[in-house]
């Protein structure tokens, strides 16, 4: 049997609960704190010829392991799909032409910088974070290991340093930050770049550049600039001659995974009125309920099963 | 208001450690008042079972050591594609969910304030106690940087934007909640005899002190913990949930739902419940006592209510999203769902809706074992089998060294509970037993 | 009961919220990509504005890459012969770049413009240098530093049309040849010899020695072309057949079909066989390649062998049939002017005063001299009218 008193109370956890719901859409409208004047690199696909030489530069400019530049002249590794990892932040991959009198399409693969990345939102204690300017940065200091940033992460990129015992490290593109920011040189892999497939500058200009090329040459490219929406944008601009799809890019909506959780983050703990709420609502039944329950009046709705 | 463990006045309570319990006011409750089992127990602390229990706990510590020493690397079989595995997905993940026991009896015997239900509290206090416990160890352990773990606690590292944050933080407080609503179990225990050997006997008379200063001030605020406790819960429950929903493209659309944190704290409900009479009743046997059927079975009537409302928050969202089309095909990932339901949902709810099965001990213990598998596997699925990255093919298995560790952690953790229930008023004193 | 009604409301009223906010954020609302719009894409009418440009008919507009003008009319001679780039050399030698045989690959299609894309109008031609920045900058995203202009350039090609790319091919390898001695030409490893281009129009081509063609002709199916025999045997040059061609004819460039080659056999091959009959080229089956002495019953051997076909026929366009007689082409040959010692024999004092026909009946130099215009009895071979001396 329904009492008035029960009905009243699930309906108002109900109308609590719809409330909490409501706030949290409003939340998801977020203010970007984003510099207008933000870097980027727009990679022109079609024009990598896959000589690796960001892929050496890049390691040299990290002091991670690597070879003689003429080492990365071996190609032959072009041939498997590969990722990077914790001992390289980069690597071009090698999409077959679609038929043989086409081009193949070399792929430099990076952490792409999200506007609205889901690794920075998930991190628990903020250890990678957007810089305003562009790059997202990572402080090994603060961070605690989780690894929650590579479960976020849509495009696999974070990498970790599973062999380390004590100072295990996230490792990731930073855009060369310390190069960037700091010096106002451009990333190592971008000064490298031979053909200049790669071009460093505010990513509002690269946009337009991109733009400009699919514009001049319909033929050469596919319409659209990866990174431009998807997932809310990317500080890498990718232009190519197939959809991202088609050279290892997942399949991603145009809004970050972030903006849902932290809708629901949000919504339910904003100014802590849900807690607080269901902090009133059960000091109330316990209350009501400690009251009906005077000594002598005995438990009288879950009577089953008394006596045997 | 009522105190937490005894409705009918918290005064006598304190006392009630040494000399024999006074008997209950209260003519609802038929048992005993809680008291340690050493002395008193139908079967001795260490038995073959127990001690292999001690042996597979001494074999994950070993493993434990390893990790510390070597690293992650050395031990377990986490990549790059798969960044979390059993750690997270069984120690962490199941861990919680299965230490919901304590919040839901909380909420059951203290908000509700039904009185036959007290005598389930203190257990599953001791279980979510340690549960959490070594939800933290294992949190710890599959930490790259464990000793930064405080770092959480920083204000000017707090990130509001994760949902591991949230969960972190209200493990945190959580954990401290209940440590604080066990104190007065450890006060009942030993205040008035404290009485250390030796050199330390000079902290007799200032840990006397403490007890009495605890107990009587938890006694007054015990009321606002246990609320507490109930909203901490209620809060990390689903925000476990929401843990994964930031990754759409890799969860698999079967679990993956925006939401997935309301229909994680709907299965904590059930199956807190569930783990408090399957733990009871796995507790009787291996204690040879008589198994509290006149509680459990009224609680377990609530069990198929609560599993119909995670069910249908389940299928309500699946028809919304229209990811039926996922379980037409034979996979791994659709018999692992089909699992879940049909053993972890149906089959219980059928069995404990029937009023009779409901009050056989075996026909309880399976259906409540069964939401508990269910509900665990539900974890494991979103944490393990539902991922699915997007590059590379190589599929996680666990490592041998990772599944012991895990397996070690259980095991310690069964062997503080028993020690526990050995050492402080936790069950309740069988009359039968006095006889024995 | 009770409790179930309760937990039905509040349910109803969670999944209901949620399921609204679900529907904006469901992850599953994927970004439609837009079908690519149809276009040409054969990418060469940037510069082009027909589909098949020629050499005679380049059909060239001005360019839509950023900056570029049209170049006035300059010779493909006219730029240097080798240009050596070396303002970058750190990492590998300089490159000796062949300027004039690109320029003249160049004259096939697009001529200068192909590389010097913002040349003025009039007067000198820039170097890429003298736009271009040694050093990366940020101002002008749109244009490469002077590495990456080279690159741009060279690597467009070298990909699109020869598929060879490796730093090797245009760059010595680094170490000690780091700086080039002073006066001193490095060698490009690789680099094509100027002196290969066939035509002096395009790098040599391995073509196939014959083409076996079956036509619908009733008086005979089979076409036999001794592409070979054209090219080494009668000296002909590639653009005598090939001007008309496009360069598509054979290069994939931007993934562009290769078209099918069907040269207009009347006009190309009746420039010097215009006169003959269908039978001339038609056949039951395939003929053998080219002999002179099968085909004019005239042999080369042994005196003729080394001699080009353009020596004594002409210029292929103007192709005309000498006169068997030796002095339509030696004209310098008389009695007294001829040494018969090139023949390998140096006639004796007597022999020397006489008419050529007087041995050599009617001229026919391939058979045996007759003596007995003189002597009564045959005597050559056994005794010679001179002495034998090494053929010259």
């Amino acid at each position: 049997m329904v009492t008035r008193r029960e009905f009243l109370k699930y309906t108002g956890v109900a109308a609590g609960t719809a409330a909490l719901a409501a706030t949290g859409a409003e939340a998801s409208a977020g203010k970007t704190h984003l510099d207008p004047e933000r870097i980027g690199v727009l990679a022109d696909l079609t024009l990598c010829i896959g000589c690796r030489r960001c892929e050496w530069g890049c390691a040299e400019q990290n002091k991670l392991p690597h070879g003689t530049l003429q080492s990365y002249d071996d190609l032959t590794v072009l041939k498997e799909e590969r990722r990077p990892d914790e001992t390289r932040l980069t690597v071009i991959n090698r999409y077959p032409a679609p038929t043989w009198r086409e081009q193949p399409l070399d792929v430099k693969v990076q952490c792409l910088h999200c506007e609205k990345p889901a690794c920075v939102s998930a991190c628990i204690v903020g250890a990678l974070e957007k810089n305003p300017k562009g790059p997202v940065t990572y402080d090994a200091w603060k961070c605690i290991g989780c690894r929650y940033c590579m479960v976020a992460c849509p495009f696999q990129i974070p990498a970790y340093e599973y062999d380390n015992a004590l100072t295990p490290k996230v490792m990731k593109c930073t855009l060369c930050s310390e190069r960037t920011l700091k010096d106002g040189k451009q990333p190592a892999c971008v000064e490298i770049c031979p053909r200049e497939a790669l071009v460093y500058g505010k990513r509002e200009q690269l946009l337009e550049l991109a733009h400009e090329r699919i514009n001049q040459r319909p033929d050469r490219y596919h319409p659209e600039v990866m990174g431009e929406h998807t997932v809310g944008g990317t500080s890498w601009l990718l232009l190519g001659d197939r959809p991202a799809t088609e050279y290892g890019i997942p399949e991603l909506p145009n809004q970050s995974p972030a903006v849902l959780t932290e809708t629901i983050q949000h919504g339910v703990f904003r100014g802590f009125t849900g807690p607080l709420m269901i902090f009133g609502l059960l000091s109330v039944l316990m209350k009501s309920s400690t009251d009906k329950r005077k000594p002598g009046e005995g438990d009288d709705q879950d009577g089953e099963d008394h006596h045997g | 208001m009522a105190s937490p463990d005894n409705a009918q006045g918290s005064g006598t309570l304190a006392m009630a450690g040494a000399g024999p319990a006074p008997k209950p006011k209260h003519a609802a409750a038929h048992h005993e008042r809680p008291a340690p089992l050493f002395g008193r127990a139908a079967v001795p602390f260490f038995t073959p079972g127990v001690i292999v229990i001690a042996a597979l706990a001494a074999a994950g510590l070993i493993v434990l050591g390893v990790r510390l020493v070597f690293g992650l690397g050395a031990v377990t079989h986490l990549n790059n594609q798969y960044p979390w595995g059993i750690w997270i997905g069984i120690d962490v993940a199941t861990g919680v969910a299965l230490a919901a026991g304590g919040f839901t009896t909380a909420f059951v015997a203290h908000i509700l304030n039904h009185e036959r239900y007290h005598v389930l509290v203190r257990p599953a206090l001791l279980t979510a106690m340690l549960g959490y416990t070594f939800v933290a160890l294992g949190v710890c352990v599959d930490l790259g940087r464990y000793y930064n773990i405080w770092h959480v606690l920083m204000p000017q590292m707090w990130q509001g934007n994760s949902a591991l944050f949230e969960v972190g933080m209200c493990v945190c407080c959580y954990l401290t909640v209940l440590y604080l609503e066990f104190m007065p179990i450890v006060c009942e225990r030993f205040r008035g005899h404290v009485n250390l050997p030796g050199l330390l006997a000079g902290l007799n008379k200032p840990l006397e002190t403490l007890l009495r200063l605890l107990d009587n001030t938890l006694g007054a605020t015990m009321n606002f913990f246990i609320i507490m406790g109930v909203v901490l819960s209620c809060a990390h429950q689903s925000s476990l949930g929401t843990l994964m929903v930031i990754a759409p493209s890799k969860l698999h659309p079967l679990w993956h739902t925006a939401i997935l944190p309301l229909q994680f704290l709907l299965s904590a409900f059930a199956v807190g419940l569930s783990m408090v009479v399957f733990e009871s009743l796995l507790a009787s046997r291996s204690l040879k006592r008589a198994p509290e059927m006149s509680v459990l079975s009224p609680l377990a009537r609530m069990i198929p209510f609560l599993l119909t409302v995670y069910f249908a928050a389940k299928v309500i969202d699946m028809a919304n999203r229209g990811t039926w089309k996922y379980l037409e095909t034979f996979s791994l990932r659709s018999v692992s769902w089909s699992v879940e339901v049909i053993v972890g949902i149906f089959i219980p709810v059928a069995i404990l809706l029937s009023h009779r099965l409901r009050r056989k001990a075996a026909w309880l213990f399976s259906a409540a074992a069964m939401v508990v598998f269910g509900v665990a596997l539900n974890r494991f699925n979103v944490f393990i089998i539902g991922y699915t990255p997007p590059y590379g093919t190589k599929a996680y298995i666990p490592a041998w060294t990772e599944v012991l560790l895990t397996a070690g952690f259980i095991a310690l953790l069964v062997l503080i509970y028993r020690l526990f229930i050995f050492l402080f008023p936790i069950l309740p004193e069988e009359e039968g037993a006095k006889h024995v | 009961m009770s409790k179930l009604k309760g937990l039905l409301i509040v349910l109803a009223c969670l999944v209901a919220a949620s399921a609204a906010t679900a529907q904006v954020m469901d992850p599953a609302h994927r970004n439609p990509t837009p079908a690519k719009p149809v276009t040409d894409t054969s990418g060469c009418t940037d510069c082009h504005s027909c589909t098949t440009p020629t050499h005679e008919n380049p059909c060239l507009q001005a360019c839509k890459r950023h900056g570029a003008q049209f170049l006035g009319k300059h010779a493909t001679d006219e730029g240097p012969e080798v240009v050596v780039i070396d303002q970058l050399a750190n990492l590998y030698g300089p490159v000796v770049f062949a300027h004039q045989l690109h320029a003249r690959m160049s004259a096939m299609t697009g001529g200068c413009t192909n590389c010097h894309h913002s040349s003025p109008a009039t007067g000198k031609v820039p170097p890429c240098r003298e736009c271009h920045q040694p050093t990366r900058g940020n101002t002008d995203l749109r244009q490469p530093a002077l590495k990456g202009a080279y690159h741009r350039q060279c690597i467009n090609c070298h990909l699109d049309w020869s598929h060879e790319n490796a730093c090797v091919f245009c760059h010595e390898e680094a170490g000690d040849k780091k700086a080039p001695v002073a006066g001193q030409t490095p060698k490009k490893p690789g680099s094509h010899d100027p002196t290969d281009i066939v035509g002096a129009r395009h790098p040599l081509i391995k073509a196939t020695p014959t083409y076996t063609y079956q036509t619908n002709e009733p008086t005979g199916a089979v076409v036999t072309f001794h592409h070979e025999d054209h090219v080494s045997k009668f000296g002909l040059q590639c653009v005598n057949c090939h001007r008309g061609d496009s360069c598509r004819s054979c290069h994939d460039s931007n993934g562009q079909p290769k078209e099918k080659r069907r040269l207009d056999h009347v006009t190309t091959c009746g420039v010097c066989h215009g006169e003959r009959d269908c039978s001339f080229c038609h056949s039951k089956a395939a003929k053998p390649e080219f002999d002179h002495k099968t085909s004019t019953g005239w042999a080369l051997e042994p005196f003729h062998r080394k001699v080009a076909c353009t020596t004594c026929h002409g210029q292929p366009e103007n192709f005309h049939k000498p006169d068997r007689a030796c002095t339509s082409c030696h004209i310098h040959w008389a009695v007294g002017s001829f040494d018969h010692a090139v023949a390998g024999v140096k006639l004796s004092e007597n022999h020397r005063e006489l008419d050529c026909d007087g041995c050599h009946l009617e001229k026919n130099f391939a058979v045996k001299p007759d003596c007995t215009g003189c002597h009564d009895t045959p005597m050559y071979p056994e005794k010679l009218p001179g002495t034998r001396v090494p053929r010259r």
